[in-house]
């Protein structure tokens, strides 16, 4: 696949497709890192990787709208939830699907000034191992 | 049990008025009760209709 502009990119939280709502979504993952440095003639640190640790950070569009965001996301406050994302809408060999459990965290059912959108921006952490998959 | 889908949002690649098994949204990891409480789905509460089995072989 070439270097790919985001523009069709698919998110569903606990089943529901709400790509038309998110202007942006990012996976963080890293491992943490374990020092194992003993006594060495060479003098330098050494590290193996530890843990783990995923997230993901997604900026919403609000709508208070029958089946919209806020009415999504707000009974999931406090729970592990399920999301896809994909950076286009239709999983393929060269587009793949992540697939994990994240726990909502943190919800701003309000925010935005005087002639702004209203937006919610949320990093939920990500509990358990992240699943890739291609088509 | 069978729900429908009433949100105005896609669900488990089901659009508005299509029908989704229980098997279906669990396999997809799904939080049934927060779809509910979301409007996304209803639960078809319709008493299923029972035909009288034929016996095969049976002379009228």
């Amino acid at each position: 696949m070439a270097r790919i502009v985001l523009t069709d990119s698919k998110v569903t939280i606990n089943s529901v497709n709400l790509s038309d709502h998110i202007a942006s979504v990012t996976i963080n993952t890293s491992t943490d890192v374990v020092e194992t440095t003993a006594f060495s003639s060479t003098g330098a640190r050494t590290r193996v990787a530890g843990l783990l640790d995923n997230s993901v950070t997604l900026e919403f569009h609000q709508d208070f709208a029958t089946s919209s965001v806020e009415q999504t996301i707000y009974p999931l406050l406090g729970t592990a939830t399920t999301i896809v994302c994909s950076p286009t809408s239709t999983v393929s060999a060269t587009a793949p699907s992540y697939s994990f459990s994240a726990l909502v965290s943190e919800w701003t059912p309000l925010n935005g000034g005087v002639g702004e959108l209203a937006t919610a921006s949320v990093t939920w952490n990500i509990t358990g191992a992240i699943t890739k998959a291609y088509s | 049990m069978i729900f429908t889908v009433t949100s105005e949002a896609e669900v488990c690649g089901k659009v508005k008025g299509d029908s989704l098994t229980e098997k279906e949204l669990l396999e997809a990891g799904a939080n049934i009760d927060a779809l509910i409480a979301g409007n996304h789905i209803k639960a078809n509460t319709g008493t299923p209709i029972i035909k009288p089995a034929t016996q095969e072989g049976a002379i009228n």
